[in-house]
């Protein structure tokens, strides 16, 4: 790939890489490594791939480089992957800094996604909180668009279940 | 409406509630769903619970990608060496040299410590304290060199197959063995300098 073309590519989508990676891992550190491992695929493979279906295959390769980490986490620790997820949601994701803001609704949404299974909590991501179409969702999980709608309301449906645990638990606290 | 009907109506809420919200209903069934939350507490408290999860999803922040990841991929426009001193590597590669160093300082302290025997012990000559000294020295000095050899090892990993994470944890792993060395060489007895 041109670095020309690598420079604009990353300037258009980087973003969406990394914070597609920051929610599904619910680290920043991981999320740090995967991206850099996606740009560097970006950097050598990118120019097989055609300008129109950059974006899509870079948010494919991203979902596919977490789920690895994850699976690596997984066989690192032998501990269950919701609890490490759990723990690394509360603990760095998506850092502090850039939660400041964040209502307390968001910081429960947060800890709520990690329950989520996939591909309800890659849907949920990438529907509600990067704003793709049911359309760019189909083409990048290659599953069809009927699949996706229902996927996306069970998804929410399941996260409200859990706010509703976590408030509900906090309240007989 | 019967008591019957009206729960059938809630099941019917509850199912459709996720497309309701966003606006795939076709307009009968939409005022349909109205006129019910209209006279229902519980499906009036989903339909905004609902509505309130979904604001919250949509303000979660996005993140830009961190300039010390942009500058250690190789394809990307970087600036100057002295700006990106310090800014190369990400956590993950730093981690291993914060490790590095403070193995260093335990081999050191070792060391000097196997040296040491207390006022009640004899004193070694001038000669072999220097001569443990520059040891010491040439130790941190081949660790640094350790250090800098894998940093490079790990960048040249990342341009062959860019799998960062593998080789990260492999030089962790070195430097764990390392460290366990370094704590079983304390508890040895000390023995002469060679001359």
């Amino acid at each position: 790939m041109r670095r020309a073309d690598f420079d604009a590519v990353v300037a258009t989508h980087g973003r969406k890489v990394f914070t597609l990676s920051v929610y599904l891992l619910g680290n920043r550190e991981e999320a740090e490594d995967v991206t850099q491992e996606v740009l560097v695929r970006l950097w050598r493979r990118g120019g097989e791939v055609a300008p129109e279906r950059i974006g899509a295959w870079l948010v494919r390769v991203t979902r596919n480089a977490c789920i690895d980490a994850i699976r690596r986490r997984k066989q690192d620790t032998s501990v269950d992957i919701d609890g490490v997820a759990a723990t690394a949601l509360r603990e760095s994701a998506p850092g502090p800094e850039a939660l400041s803001h964040a209502s307390q609704l968001g910081r429960r949404i947060l800890r709520s996604l990690e329950k989520l299974s996939e591909p309800g909590r890659s849907v949920v991501i990438l529907r509600e909180i990067q704003g793709l179409s049911y359309q760019e969702i189909s083409d990048v999980l290659e599953m069809p668009i009927n699949n996706v709608r229902v996927t996306l309301h069970r998804g929410r449906r399941r996260l409200r279940e859990e706010l509703r645990e976590v408030h509900d638990h906090v309240a007989a606290c | 409406m019967s008591p019957r009907a009206d729960l059938e109506m809630c099941s019917d809420v509850l199912e459709g509630l996720e497309a309701w919200i966003d606006g795939e209903l076709g307009a009968e069934e939409a005022a349909r769903f109205e006129a019910h939350i209209a006279q229902c507490a519980s499906c009036r408290t989903e339909k905004s619970e609902a509505e309130d999860l979904v604001m919250g999803l949509r303000s979660l922040p996005e993140f830009d990608v961190p300039t010390r990841v942009l500058h250690s991929v190789p394809g990307f426009a970087r600036p100057p060496m002295w700006a990106r001193f310090g800014a190369t590597t990400t956590t993950s590669m730093r981690r291993p040299a914060a490790a590095a160093a403070a193995i260093a300082v335990a081999m050191l302290a070792i060391v000097l410590v196997s040296q040491w025997r207390g006022p009640s012990t004899p004193k070694y000559s001038d000669q072999e304290i220097e001569r443990a000294a520059l040891e010491a020295q040439l130790a941190l000095a081949y660790v640094g060199d350790a250090v800098q050899r894998a940093e490079l090892s790990v960048k040249e990993k990342i341009l062959e197959d860019g799998t960062v994470i593998r080789t990260v944890r492999g030089f962790s792993r070195s430097m764990r063995i390392i460290g366990e060395a370094a704590s079983a060489a304390a508890e040895l007895p000390a023995t002469p300098l060679p001359q």
